[in-house]
């Protein structure tokens, strides 16, 4: 297994000193990842969960609604584009490249159908491809400065940003649903990350 | 018992299944693994030196002559598309339908997909004859008096498998990018480097997750409109011709059902080696088979349905040149081929209605190679019989397979296959992420059986220990 930090960043410019993020806890539980969810709901802090699985009913327990998204308009905005699009082509081409066969119009539309179906499909699928990165932040090559390996394998974490005034507040929400660790999140900007310690 | 519990083993850990289904992808191969792949390299070797050959001394050797024009090369670009089609249809479909067994084959699926397109693509170059003058099909205006005609099934066909090959790639790109993530994590040096760019910065988080899951159920959606139209028009390639034996409206429906028929043929021929060479017997389990048996069934099913509809529509239209054809086709010179895809394709999937056969690992794997050999029969005796024995019996004519032109079918075989494999050297042959998923569910429903007080089941089969009676209402 790779040494923390997990960065693809190597450079050798000097590090900055460390700016305080908030607070990290990790579960080896989804019931524990819910728990830390109400808590926080309840205290209204913000927060960010990490998953190693992409799951839409863990999803819905954290109340988080993927309908709820912008993927599926600009799945739209690409599909309207690429019938547009395609429709312009083939008539276009026809009126300028005239080419008469089988004794049918120029501009037949029955088979002129199917491009138009095929570039529907095409542009709907890049743009959704492209709104999800959009939405998404990807891509990405400075991970999030609370990115741990294990939340891509086995564990969930939550990560809560905050000041320090409420990294108390924060850390024991994280213990009372009994995260399996807690760190002190500090950010050297640009996905450079400092040496976890055990507790803030 | 659902079937989630039944196929995921909710007692798995979940860093050595990871570890487990990864472990291809970072240790070095196995002695069987790198025999395989040297053979089917080899015989792909041996497919571009067959067609180098034909290159230099010319389309003469093959045994394409006026009136079949169309014959080995056009049968090999028939059933790699219907491959193609199947990969990302089977993935796509189940994912929509939410069966939770595609797991076990969804990547291969895909994978197998890309690998397929790409095969089926080199072989209008191979029957061109002068390769190196494909471009000048390309239909850009005014060039060479080639003016584009959308009015040209073979032209819809162009942008069908282009705009499918485009959307499979996006399909089988963000689906991986989990796993893409997971491998960047535990790899060191240009590996790490390398897995962090392809897996973008993914993390997993509520904000990567969220519409990750919104974009692969549209680009499911998608695709599986995508995977009709597509061999909607490879069908029309043929029949809107007027040779008897192409000129048929069931053409587009079925196709698509060989081409599930023959994807689901060679997604077994493909994850059964894959299961024992990389020992994944957890995760593809006979279970998984037995769901793709049945699966087989089904598209066999209606496979034979539309053969026999194909006949009958032959002897209902009461035209003489059709009829003339389909007798030709089941009695003629391509007799044996005929009947060899009414056995491989109707008969021989039958025996799946007995478990016995539907869970037996070598039965599986030679049944589904004699399938594929089947499919490809199939394509082979619709296109050659029917400009064989079209209108005029002064017309006819026999086609007769070369050595060349079987060195080159094989090859594409072996291309495909080595660069499957090869693949599965570098993304992982499994979705990880979805493994770790259904292990989840099968988790969940666990506790929610044992919550139930079902859980853990008797020992014995049958009934357990009586349950004690549920409390009282407001209590």
């Amino acid at each position: 297994m790779p040494q923390w930090p997990a960065t693809l960043i190597h450079d050798d410019q000097p590090a900055v000193a460390p700016v305080f993020r908030g607070v990290l806890g990790s579960f080896a539980d989804e019931e524990q990842l819910l728990a830390a969810h109400s808590l926080a709901n309840e205290a209204r802090l913000g927060f960010e969960v990490f998953m190693p699985v992409a799951d839409e009913e863990l999803l819905r327990h954290l109340r988080f609604r993927t309908e709820k998204n912008g993927v599926r308009f600009w799945t739209l905005f690409g599909a309207i584009g690429g019938f547009v699009s395609a429709m312009a082509l083939t008539v276009w081409t026809q009126h300028n490249w005239p080419m008469v066969v089988g004794g049918k119009p120029i501009v037949s539309w029955p088979p002129f159908i199917q491009p138009m179906f095929e570039w529907v499909v095409l542009f709907a699928s890049l743009f959704c491809a492209g709104g999800f990165l959009l939405l998404s932040g990807l891509p990405n090559l400075h991970l999030h400065p609370a990115y741990r390996p294990e939340f891509g394998v086995d564990h969930f974490g939550m990560f809560i940003p905050c000041g320090l005034s409420e990294a108390g507040m924060a850390r024991t929400i994280l213990a009372q649903a009994q995260a399996e660790a807690i760190f002190p999140i500090y950010d050297h900007g640009l996905g450079r990350l400092a040496e976890p310690t055990q507790a803030p | 018992m659902s079937l989630a519990s039944e196929l995921a083993p909710a007692d798995h850990d979940l860093r050595a299944a990871s570890a487990t289904v990864l472990r291809p992808v970072e240790s070095w191969p196995g002695f069987r693994y790198l025999a395989g792949t040297t053979a089917v390299g080899m015989v792909a070797i041996l497919g571009f030196i067959c067609w180098g050959w034909q290159m230099f001394i010319g389309l003469g050797v093959s045994g394409l002559m006026w009136p079949v024009m169309w014959g080995a090369y056009i049968t090999n670009y028939v059933f790699w598309i219907a491959i193609a089609m199947s990969g990302t249809f089977l993935s796509a479909a189940l994912y929509l339908f939410r069966a939770r067994f595609r797991s076990a084959f969804s990547r291969a699926a895909e994978t197998m997909t890309i690998w397929s397109i790409l095969s089926a693509g080199l072989f209008p170059l191979i029957h061109l004859g002068r390769s190196w003058r494909a471009y000048w099909i390309l239909p850009y205006p005014n060039q060479r008096r080639l003016w584009p005609n959308f009015r040209s099934s073979l032209v819809l066909d162009s942008y069908a498998i282009t705009t499918y090959l485009a959307v499979s790639l996006v399909f089988w790109y963000i689906g991986m990018l989990p796993d893409m993530a997971e491998l960047r994590d535990r790899a060191i040096g240009w590996r790490r480097t390398l897995y962090g760019i392809a897996s973008l910065g993914w993390t997993g988080s509520l904000r990567d997750t969220s519409p990750f899951l919104k974009l692969y159920i549209i680009l499911a959606g998608l695709e599986l409109a995508l995977v009709f139209s597509v061999h909607t028009t490879v069908a029309w390639d043929f029949s809107t011709a007027l040779i008897p034996g192409w000129h048929e409206e069931i053409f587009p429906p079925y196709f698509v059902a060989g081409a599930v028929f023959s994807g689901l043929a060679m997604i077994l021929t493909l994850i059964i080696p894959i299961r024992e060479w990389f020992h994944l017997h957890d995760f593809i389990t006979v279970d998984h088979l037995e769901k793709v048996c049945q699966l087989v069934i089904v598209a066999s099913s209606v496979l034979t349905f539309s053969y026999a509809t194909e006949y009958f529509i032959a002897w209902y239209s009461a035209d003489t040149y059709e009829r003339s054809a389909y007798w030709m086709r089941a009695f003629g010179h391509y007799w044996k081929p005929f009947w060899m895809t009414i056995a491989f394709n109707c008969a021989l999937p039958l025996l799946f209605f007995w478990r016995r056969f539907r869970r037996s690992i070598p039965l599986m794997f030679i049944m589904s190679i004699l399938m594929n050999v089947g499919m490809w029969l199939e394509r082979f005796v619709f296109i050659v019989t029917s400009l064989a024995y079209s209108f005029d019996p002064a017309s006819w004519g026999i086609y007769h397979i070369t050595w060349i032109e079987i060195g080159i079918t094989a090859g594409g075989f072996g291309g495909f296959l080595a660069l499957f494999l090869l693949s599965l050297k570098v993304i992982p042959a499994l979705p990880t992420a979805e493994v770790r998923r259904d292990i989840l569910e099968a988790r969940r429903q666990r506790q929610a059986l044992a919550a139930a007080g079902l859980w853990p089941p008797p020992e014995s089969a049958g009934g357990g220990q009586p349950l004690a009676p549920p409390p009282a209402a407001g209590s």
